[in-house]
């Protein structure tokens, strides 16, 4: 539950032993390397080339498995997520290293034939395109582009459109009237265009050429040889490169066996790449190395241990009080799942506590409140439950992912009891309807332990209420623990004594408004205990909360303003501080309705989707309709509240509890690992 | 049957005149669902969009932009969980409804909040989750700010939709009375 003490730790070493020091630090994953201050004939590791090739490489694997993708699809299970990292000892590791040339080299292959792929298609296209242009012209059983005899000459073209020859030749013979040679034959004629081939004197053919030219002639696609011959031409190029396409296609079809092998260089050069990038952070002279990390207390003899066989001169100190120390969390299982939550708002600065361990409390309360019905409660706990009960050796981010859950959804089941949801009304439906027993029964099982938050929202409401003052108050403790931790007595006085005085001072008032004079009748026997107690604090309080008030208020006007030097800016420092503590914690308290609207929510549409299956009058058809609207309806109804309640914890954490105490701004402690995907280095002993 | 006839039938049958209440329960139902739930089918659509936009360029986002496509969505549901509410606590659901015009006027403004900060905080808040999209395509480890910037604009429906509910609550037993 907090942040663990992190040491600054210094080795110098010969030069020669650097590669495999590094790659032991690598393996060990516990260092973070800094920049040491520039020390006289030191200068930094210079490694950008190499590290611009292997990110060049990594993307060229990444190209590779994508363009893989498309010919020999990869089948992973469903399942395939829970699997954890396949193990693989250093020397395998090494070993197989040897091998990542080969695969970049395959690589490379692939994408190079998947270019090639592209190029055969588009090829297709292309000539089936020409093919096509072509297909008008199959009665011209002579050479398209034209030719020549010894006296004569021909062409061949077309005009858009319909056009006849009479008219083309009485256009000819009005140009041209010496002419008389001229002879002209409709080859094809369609809607779009009338093909023709021209015969006339070979010396007159430019001359008709361009007449004809000026009423839309231009000539057929020049080949060599007839229409016909050339479309069977075209046709059997398509086919040969349809074939070689196809062979390629399978050629890269056959490839599935790649993917470890791709995916083992992935890790293999994603790791160079880390320890590239850390090497420039290592200055060097021309016969040692100086390296400079953080390390956390708890790891210190693991690397001090295993630097013993090498002759490196190894310091441990306390970093400086002005640097900027990563911060690394570590929580019990209880809490732990939550680091993540804590680091999506931001890592605790230096003066910071770790929040972790007291928000887990609330998080995992508020969530089953939010989420609030039993029966969800319990898919969720043990959906989560058995998988981490039954695959152990998943991944620590996964396995902490899944213990939240499971732990928010045995507060759901709490909750749920609490209110007496069970997916909904679902008992008291199933035994009205197909038990017969009489509207409105519900089995005791199933009866709220507290109460039907639908039909006692002031009661509910009040509670909610009360809750978020408890969590509002634990923060503005924490801002008190942290004070003190930095040495800040007055601060830690001046920054919840002040607080909880007015608060508690004016919340008789606020409770006034919406507390009942008495509970129904049949009330639950902890509702009614519930609300006894309520009532007498209340009453204990309204007794003296106006003195309570008063001394809050006069130390916040004396206060709030502290930090102002002149003596106006403390007074108009200190009554801003009443008006923001005031008007702040009633919008704070206000926020957590949330916790019975979100409830409601899920209740209310559970209840709907239990009433839609009953609408049907005959047993049987009932029996088949509630079945299947029970189990769609109530999974479309869980997954949208599970986004919510989990939405409206972490607003209830981030906002109200953090806004109280919590700096943020820390840095994540990021050590020199072995970051891999697919392989998990294990160590040799 | 001539026009003072079905006028006279009218005014003497207490059926036509008392279905009126139930009519104006029917109408804030009705707006408590359709108005929140027009806020959040284009809210949704909305930040849909912007979310279809990256995860065209990068999948792997999926997870943490659809959050941010459902916090519009709310409304709708807050909208929904009046009108049954509503529907249920006058016993319109059950077929037993008997109310009086003036109840189901009252029964009506009870369903105003709702209606009127459902629709349109339901279109600001996709605003701010679309922009959360846009926050978390170029910077993903934020996602949590972004969920909670477009969650602070939710407050006012919870605040909306506890009125609206206590309000409902509070006539059931103002009319017993």
């Amino acid at each position: 539950m907090a942040k663990l003490k992190i040491e600054v730790i210094e080795l110098v070493a010969a030069l020669a032993q650097k590669d495999e020091i590094i790659d032991l630090l690598q393996q060990k994953g516990v260092l973070e390397i800094t920049v040491p201050p520039e020390t006289e004939g030191f200068t930094l590791g210079k490694t950008q080339a190499e590290s611009g090739d292997t990110q060049r490489n990594i993307q060229l694997l990444q190209e590779a498995r994508e363009t893989l993708a498309k010919y020999a699809p990869e089948k992973k299970p469903l399942t395939a997520m829970l699997e954890p990292r396949r193990e693989i000892t250093l020397a395998d590791y090494r070993k197989r290293g040897g091998g990542v040339d080969e695969i970049l080299k395959e690589c490379a292959e692939i994408v190079e034939k998947d270019k090639k792929v592209a190029d055969l298609r588009a090829e297709v296209i292309r000539l089936g395109t020409l093919s096509d242009a072509l297909e008008p012209w199959r009665a011209a059983d002579i050479p398209l582009k034209g030719g020549v005899t010894e006296k004569t000459a021909y062409f061949i073209g077309s005009i858009k459109g319909k056009a006849d020859r009479e008219s083309l030749l009485a256009v000819l013979a009005r140009e041209m009237p010496e002419n008389e040679c001229i002879e002209i034959e409709t080859v094809f004629s369609d809607d779009l265009q009338t093909g023709f081939a021209v015969f006339c004197l070979k010396q007159d053919a430019e001359a008709v050429e361009n007449i004809l030219r000026g009423e839309g002639f231009v000539r057929a696609p020049e080949t060599a040889e007839s229409a016909a011959e050339a479309i069977a031409k075209y046709s059997e190029r398509i086919k040969a490169d349809k074939e070689e396409e196809a062979a390629v296609c399978a050629e890269l079809g056959e490839k599935k066996a790649l993917y470890a092998d791709i995916d083992f260089a992935a890790d293999y050069l994603s790791v160079a790449a880390d320890k590239l990038l850390s090497l420039e952070k290592i200055p060097e002279s021309t016969r040692v190395f100086f390296l400079r990390g953080y390390i956390a207390r708890r790891d210190v003899k693991k690397v001090t241990d295993c630097l013993e066989r090498f002759d490196a001169a190894v310091e441990i100190s306390e970093p400086a009080p002005d640097e900027d120390v990563p911060v690394l969390l570590s929580n019990n299982a209880f809490a732990a799942p939550l680091e993540n939550i804590t680091g999506m708002y931001s890592m605790p600065s230096k003066g910071d506590v770790d929040p972790t361990g007291i928000m887990a409390f609330f998080y995992y309360f508020f969530f089953g409140m939010m989420l609030s019905d039993a029966g969800y409660g319990l898919i969720i706990a043990l959906a989560t439950g058995a998988l981490l009960l039954f695959k152990k050796n998943m991944e620590k981010p996964l396995r902490n992912t899944l213990k939240m859950y499971f732990f928010c959804g045995v507060s759901t089941v709490f909750w749920g009891a609490m209110y007496g949801s069970w997916f909904g009304d679902a008992a008291s439906v199933i035994s009205v309807n197909f038990f017969g027993k009489p509207q409105g029964y519900t089995p005791a099982f199933f009866k709220p332990v507290w109460t039907d938050a639908v039909n006692d929202l002031m009661n509910v409401l009040i509670v909610c209420f009360i809750f978020g003052l408890v969590h509002l108050f634990t923060g503005v403790l924490l801002k008190g623990i942290t004070d003190i931790k930095n040495g800040r007595k007055l601060d830690a006085f001046c920054d919840t004594v002040p607080t909880f005085l007015t608060i508690i001072g004016i919340a008789p008032v606020f409770f006034n408004l919406f507390l009942q004079d008495s509970v129904p009748e049949g009330y639950s026997a902890l509702g009614t205990f519930v609300f006894n107690t309520i009532k007498t604090v209340h009453a204990g309080l309204s007794k003296f909360n106006v003195p309570l008030l008063l001394a809050g208020l006069v130390l916040v006007v004396l206060t709030a303003g502290r930090d102002s030097k002149t003596v106006g800016g403390k007074i108009g420092g200190g009554l801003y501080g009443v008006y923001n503590l005031v008007g702040g914690y009633l919008g704070d308290v206000l926020s957590y309705a949330r916790l019975l609207a979100l409830g409601l929510a899920t209740g209310v549409i559970a209840n709907v989707m239990n009433m839609l299956g009953t609408l049907p009058q005959d047993q049987a058809v009932k029996a088949v309709l509630f079945t299947i609207v029970f189990i769609f309806g109530h999974i479309a109804n869980l997954a949208i509240n599970i986004i919510g309640a989990y939405v409206h914890t972490n607003r209830l954490q981030y906002v109200e509890f953090f806004g109280k105490f919590y700096e943020g701004g820390g840095r994540a402690f990021v050590p020199l690992a072995a970051n891999t995907k697919t392989y998990k280095i294990t160590e040799e002993n | 049957m001539n026009l003072s006839d079905i006028f006279n039938q009218a005014s003497s049958s207490p059926s036509l005149v008392s279905y009126l209440g139930v009519f104006f329960v029917c109408l804030g139902a009705a707006l408590a669902a359709a108005l929140p739930g027009i806020g959040s089918a284009k809210g949704t659509g909305l930040v849909g969009q912007a979310a279809a936009g990256v995860v065209a360029e990068d999948p792997n986002k999926f997870g943490k932009v659809l959050i941010l496509q459902v916090l519009p969505g709310t409304q709708g549901l807050y909208g929904f969980l009046t009108a049954i509410l509503l529907l249920s606590n006058t016993g319109v659901l059950s077929g037993k409804a008997d109310i009086e015009w003036y109840e189901g006027l009252a029964y009506f403004a009870a369903c105003l909040p709702i209606m009127i900060v459902g629709l349109l905080s339901a279109l600001a808040q996709a605003k701010t989750a679309a922009a959360g999209v846009g926050l978390v395509a170029k910077n993903p480890e934020q996602s949590g700010k972004a969920i909670i910037f477009a969650a602070m604009v939710e407050t006012y429906a919870v605040l909306a939709l506890l009125v609206s509910l206590l309000a409902i609550m509070s006539l059931k037993n103002v009319f017993a009375a």
